[in-house]
């Protein structure tokens, strides 16, 4: 449900009206993909029913005259980003706190309508507001957001809000996403991937050298890029236009891979891994084993580790016959990098 | 139908009893009550109604248990004493109820009853569970609320008068009445003939009777009844529905005989009764909704109903069988009714069109093809009336506005605005009298005479170009100058050679014209290498676009399956398609293209013209590409000054300029034909249509006078083998220019002897191929293409502004002739039917076959397969060879007409449109894979039945 008519649907659809083309005919399956893009001088998308057009409007905007010059995208482009505009600060605002939290105010982020209201309307308000205040810097509303009580607030729920998922009274746990996780994984373990191939929608594999090696799966812009992982990991497709279309789902496929697949374990054993670096300084005796499970601990979880853990891990450490010392230290980053601590923001 | 706008307000509201009693005796439950004894009808039917009839009926028969009547709700027939008169625990009823038993009634997810309605129950059976005096379904009654009409109107639901127009009936609310008609067609009250019970809507007097009446009615959500009346005494002679219709009915219509009637209803059944003896004769089910009008065809055979589920369906009075779906109605449809000679049926409701079939399903299920689907009034069409003469239809609408439509043409011919109320019937008085009834009581008379029909304005309109070609002109010298010299002024004919240096730049080139002058206007720049995508108009002296014709819509659509490309002919896949004719010009998104071929089968679309190769655009418009789901209208050029007629549709204007050449024979280069509207001075603007420029931005303006002519060649072969009494295709290709539309004949003379062709071949005005065959004949000399001393000539020739234009068609190549071998693959063509003859007899003489417009003859295509064993293909949408436009191989698949493997013969179909002229050409076969073969041809005409000769 929305609140948007008929009428202002045909207004709105009315801005595009005399962007024309010539050419391929957008069916994916057909032609070479080539077309040439115009603005027409004239043209009027009719409403049916009605048999005649609606003076182009932004929804919730202004209309333009019908006989207006000009290219009426520049309308929408100026609506689109104008401080009056709300939908647009409010969705952003939405988006960026969804970012953070795992959730948006409204949910999903690309179903704002008004019979989807924010959890906490207020909030959402007093974001976007913000979001205009600050001129659209995006920076600055991270910082706010960041620095606020709610987004440092623990994850451990209290029996009281154990089945709240609205309201952000504690931290809604969550998975990296597929991309976040396979940089981390590439980060801690010093080994990229490297991005070689693209898939076509037909089925056929392409030879691509646009990704130079090191790059980052964030830095892709290609949703094509092959990559088991990032597939396993629910990364978007981008076949819809629709958010929903990214999947944070867990499956067994995910545990498998991590356990067994090649990402971790392959970056592990490749050549000048952390593993290798790391196993080398301490069969040396470069690097005293309590410093090495140190810093495995910082690398993946961003912390030490407690007396417990480091006690255990020093011991099979130092238990390591010569030789076997490697296998010992991946076998160290690889129980931490599959632990649910790594896995899962909190 | 008649008065199906009563349904808005009909609906009554029905209380359940008890709250009514709720608020005279608060105490239901009262010992009071259970000693005085509680009554089945005041206290337990209305309970079982709400909580127990909805699935205990005797139509669904739940749990094989039905509440309607008191002797089924005690029945023990389910090994469980339902109720025990008296004993409360004994009653199985009181356990199911109370949940005491395995299962619980009503079911858990639907309405319980409250504490205080199962002991209305425990009462009841305690007090003796005594039933009523007359045990009538619980659903024969209802307990509602009396509610007082609004004082004032009294509605009139359904009119009709007499064959005579002498006697009118008039239905309203509980009655149907009689009114007497003067010589002048006034209406005068005489008296009440019945008080059927609940609404009249619809009133009929029975065919060929004037003492007779039938009314349909009842009451909603209860029954519908017809009931059948003695106009003299006000006798109900009989009445039918009751039982078996469980709502009310819309119509009730008997047959031409009078022997037959048929109800129907909001339960979307259709019944037939026999009148005399009251039996039912059939009941038809297939209606998904309910079915608000009821027609017979003239010869009582076919019955036809128009449904809520925005269809007509079409039944066979005998056997019950559909015949056809009417499925082109978009909304509900209240109206349908045949034409006196039964040619026609008209159909219109809530898509405000009024759609016309031919009726051609008579005897065996078929597709009746739409005529004419008009846009008809702003609001849902109510009623349909036809004149007596049928030259007429009537039509009303809640728009307020009745309209008279001159037939066959369907073109509105007046209309009368202002009715006060909505209209809820039509009926045909006497001497081309109509009456129109309303919702406020009130009747309108129209009259016919006087009314003139309009002319009828659909004929196909030729050509595009406005070029009045007339006369040819001297092409004159062409001036060549610099853009520069040309300045602002220039005189054509002239070429200039310019550069667009700036982004968005245009340049322009004023000049005079006289009104009437054509002049052909063509950029060249992407054909010298520009990086100019040019763009052309003509505008004003003060720069305002000057208006080439505007295009009314007259039927909405869009795309559908998937987008096009800005080149493409084919597949052009658009809603409501058979609502379409060919030739008819689409508009889209300000390309105007027009429809050549139609969809073949349901994985297809249209073609459009020229039919094969890339796609002509018509009015100086632009090739597009099309989204899908991009709105695109069928339009109708309208002459300069005339006036749209107005029909919930838009009109288009369309101005001189063009983008790319309509011919599409200059890629990205642009030509407009221009025919100057009146006397003064024009500019020319070139420019880039994306709005770039620069240095090499450069291009050619020429701008000269008409030349209309063509050029033709032959497709088919260079060099030509041929094995005695074999048969090979070859095509002759037409390019049209300058918008010389004629037709061109082709005659070829000089083969060898032995060898025939089919010449003259002639090229359809408009058309751009015509298809023959040449083939050896059993006795062929022998001979060596190269050898063969004489080359056949081939001339094409056409009047081109009454100038007989001669060209030499280049192409056709020599024939060798060789020995045919022992068993050769052959294909002929042989008459359908008991003769079965072959269509080409051994002398070569061409058999005929006729066909009229609109309909379909028959021919078999039958293979001597000699080796070849596969399938043998002879095309799909591209089948029938050299076939006048309009005609089309008909009922193929997907994979086109073909002689399956093992088999020999293929029986096939050849189909006219009903607008295709008459004509004579020759027709042929001829096989898409290797051994390329062709029939012999055959001699094929178009043909008017002599009573339709134009």
């Amino acid at each position: 449900m929305e609140k948007w008519t008929n009428d202002q649907y045909y207004a709105f659809a009315n801005l595009f009206s005399r962007v024309r083309a010539k050419g391929w005919g957008g069916d994916a399956r057909k032609g070479d993909g080539l077309r040439t893009l115009y603005v027409a001088p004239r043209g009027e998308l009719i409403q049916p029913g009605k048999g005649e057009p609606q003076a182009p409007a932004p929804l919730g905007g202004e209309p333009v005259a019908l006989d207006a010059p000009g290219d009426r995208r520049e309308v929408l482009a100026d609506w689109l980003t104008s401080p009056e505009n709300e939908a647009f600060s409010r969705s952003i605002a939405n988006r960026v706190w969804a970012n953070f939290f795992g959730r948006g105010l409204v949910e999903s982020v690309d179903d704002l309508r008004v019979s989807n209201p924010a959890s906490i309307e207020p909030l959402l308000e007093e974001l976007s507001d913000y979001l205009v205040a600050q001129d659209f810097d995006l920076k600055a509303l991270m910082r706010v957001i960041l620095q606020s009580e709610t987004y440092q607030r623990s994850s451990e729920a209290l029996s009281e809000n154990r089945d709240e998922k609205g309201f952000f009274s504690r931290y809604y746990p969550r998975r990296m996403m597929a991309e976040v996780l396979h940089d981390a994984v590439a980060s801690i373990t010093g080994v990229s991937s490297g991005f070689t191939e693209v898939a076509l929608r037909d089925g056929s594999v392409q030879k691509t050298e646009f990704y130079p090696e090191g790059t980052r799966a964030m830095a892709l812009y290609d949703s094509a890029v092959k990559s088991y992982f990032l597939k396993t990991f629910g990364r978007n497709e981008r076949e819809i236009a629709c958010e929903g279309e990214r999947s944070n789902q867990p499956s067994l496929v995910q545990v498998l891979h991590l356990s067994n697949g090649d990402t971790v374990n392959e970056k592990l054993r490749a050549e000048g891994s952390i593993a290798e670096r790391t196993a080398l300084q301490f069969a040396a005796g470069e690097r005293k084993a309590g410093a090495l499970v140190n810093e495995a601990y910082l690398m993946c979880l961003a912390r030490y580790p407690t007396k417990r853990e480091r006690n255990e891990l020093v011991r099979l450490l130092e238990a390591a016959k010569p030789g076997e010392e490697r296998e010992v230290v991946e076998d160290i980053y690889w129980a931490l990098m599959t632990s649910r601590e790594f896995l899962f923001q909190r | 139908m008649r008065s199906f706008l009563i349904i808005a307000c009909g609906i009554v509201a029905i209380f359940p009893v008890e709250s009514l009693r709720g608020a005279s005796s608060p105490s239901a439950s009262s010992s009071a009550d259970a000693e005085k004894g509680l009554d089945y009808h005041e206290d337990i039917a209305p309970l079982l109604r709400q909580y127990c009839v909805g699935c205990h009926n005797d139509d669904d028969y739940k749990g094989d248990y039905s509440v309607e009547r008191y002797i089924d709700l005690v029945s023990d027939d389910l090994g469980e004493t339902m109720v025990d008169p008296g004993d409360v625990d004994a009653s199985y009823l009181m356990r199911l109820l109370t949940g005491d038993a395995d299962d619980l009634m009503p079911p858990e997810d639907e309405p319980q009853l409250s504490a205080k309605e199962i002991a209305l129950f425990r009462a009841w059976i305690a007090s003796g569970g005594k039933g009523p005096a007359e045990d009538d379904s619980i659903l024969s009654t209802l307990k509602v609320r009396e509610m007082a009409p609004a004082p004032g109107t009294r509605p009139i639901t359904a009119l009709e008068m007499s064959g005579d127009g002498t006697l009118a009936a008039v239905g309203r609310y509980g009655e149907v009445a009689l009114a007497s008609v003067d010589r002048d067609g006034r209406m005068e009250d005489l008296r009440v003939l019945g008080a059927p019970g609940g609404k009249v809507n619809a009133v009929h007097f029975v065919k060929g009777a004037r003492d007779r009446v039938v009314t349909a009615g009842g009451i909603a959500g209860l029954k519908g009844v017809a009931t059948i009346w003695n106009v003299a005494t006000g006798e109900r002679l009989g009445e039918f529905g009751e039982g078996l219709h469980r709502d009310v009915l819309y119509d009730a219509e008997t047959d031409p005989d009078g022997g037959l009637l048929a109800t129907v209803g909001y339960d979307g059944k259709l019944v037939l009764w026999e009148v005399v003896t009251g039996r039912r004769k059939r009941t038809i089910e297939g209606h998904n909704g309910a079915i608000f009008d009821v027609a017979f065809s003239p010869d009582g055979r076919v019955v036809a109903t128009a449904s809520a589920d925005e269809t007509i369906k079409l039944w066979e009075v005998e056997t019950g069988r559909r015949l056809d779906t009417l499925n082109q109605p978009q909304g509900e449809v209240y109206a349908v009714l045949f034409s006196a000679d039964g040619k026609y049926l008209f159909g219109a409701g809530a898509d405000r069109r009024i759609r016309m079939w031919r009726f051609v399903s008579a005897e065996q299920p078929g597709i009746n093809p739409v005529r004419h689907s008009r846009f008809a009034h702003e609001g849902d069409v109510t009623a349909l009336e036809l004149s007596e003469d049928g030259k007429w239809l009537m039509s009303a609408s809640v728009d307020g506005v009745v309209k008279l439509w001159a037939l066959p043409a369907l073109v509105e011919a007046r209309a009368w605005a202002g009715q006060s109320d909505d209209v809820t019937s039509l009926a045909r008085g006497r001497a081309g009298l109509f009456y129109a009834a309303r919702m406020d009581g009130g009747t309108t008379r129209f009259e016919t005479a006087g009314v003139k029909a309009p002319a009828a304005t659909e004929d196909l309109p030729q050509g595009d170009s406005g070029l009045a070609i007339g006369a040819l002109r001297e092409p004159g010298d062409i001036l060549l100058l610099s853009e520069e010299e040309a300045g602002d002024a220039v005189t054509f004919p002239a070429r200039i050679s310019g550069v667009i240096g700036e982004e968005g730049e245009g340049d322009e080139f004023l000049f005079s014209a006289k009104a009437g002058e054509p002049w052909v206007l063509e950029v060249k720049g992407e054909r010298m290498e520009s990086a100019l995508d040019s763009k052309i108009e003509v505008l004003s002296e003060d720069g305002e676009p000057v208006e080439r014709v505007r295009l009314q819509a007259v039927r909405d659509s869009w795309f559908e399956f998937r987008g096009k490309d800005s080149r493409q002919v084919n597949d052009f896949r658009i809603f409501n398609w058979r609502e379409m004719e060919l030739n008819e010009y689409l508009y889209c998104n300000g390309e105007v293209v027009r429809l050549w071929g139609y969809p073949r089968g349901p994985d297809s679309g249209f073609l459009v013209y020229p039919g094969s190769g890339t796609r002509h655009t018509y009015f100086g418009t632009t090739g597009m590409s099309h989204a899908l789901g991009q709105p695109c209208y069928v339009v109708r050029p309208l002459a300069r000054g005339e006036e749209a007629r107005p029909n919930g549709l838009p009109v288009f204007t369309v101005y001189y300029e063009n983008d790319d050449d309509p011919k599409r024979r200059l890629g990205k280069d642009s030509k407009l034909a221009f025919v100057a509207p009146e006397d003064g001075r024009y500019r020319v603007r070139v420019s880039d249509v994306r709005g770039f420029g620069g240095a090499d931005y450069g291009y050619e303006l020429t701008v000269r006078v008409p030349e209309p002519h063509f050029s033709a060649r032959v497709d088919g072969f260079k060099a030509m083998k041929l094995a005695r009494g074999e048969a090979r295709e070859f095509v002759v290709k037409l390019e049209r220019f300058d918008d010389f539309e004629g037709a061109v004949r082709v005659e070829i003379d000089g083969l060898a002897p032995g060898l025939h062709v089919t010449s003259p071949l002639v090229v359809e005005a408009g058309q751009h191929m015509a298809m023959g065959v040449i083939w050896a004949g059993k006795n062929a000399p022998l001979a060596a293409g190269d050898s063969s001393a004489e080359k056949p000539t081939i001339v094409a020739r056409a009047m081109v502004g009454g100038v007989e234009l001669e060209r030499e068609v280049a192409g056709f190549g020599n024939v060798e002739v060789l020995e045919a071998t022992e068993d050769p693959f052959r294909v002929a063509l042989y008459a359908d039917g008991e003769s079965g003859e072959p269509m080409v007899s051994e002398g070569g003489r061409l058999l005929e076959l006729t066909v009229e417009p609109g309909e379909t003859v028959t021919a078999i295509v039958r293979a001597r397969r000699g080796e070849f064993e596969e399938r043998i293909e002879f095309g799909k949408q591209d089948s029938g060879r050299n076939l006048a436009h309009g005609l089309i191989i008909d009922n193929i698949g997907l994979n086109g007409l073909m002689i399956p493997v093992g088999k020999t013969e293929q029986r096939f179909f050849i189909t006219a449109a009903d607008w295709v002229p008459e004509s004579t050409r020759t027709f042929h076969l001829r096989t898409v894979q290797d051994p390329k073969v062709a029939t012999q041809a055959i001699r094929l005409k178009v043909r008017r039945p002599d009573d339709q000769a134009n």
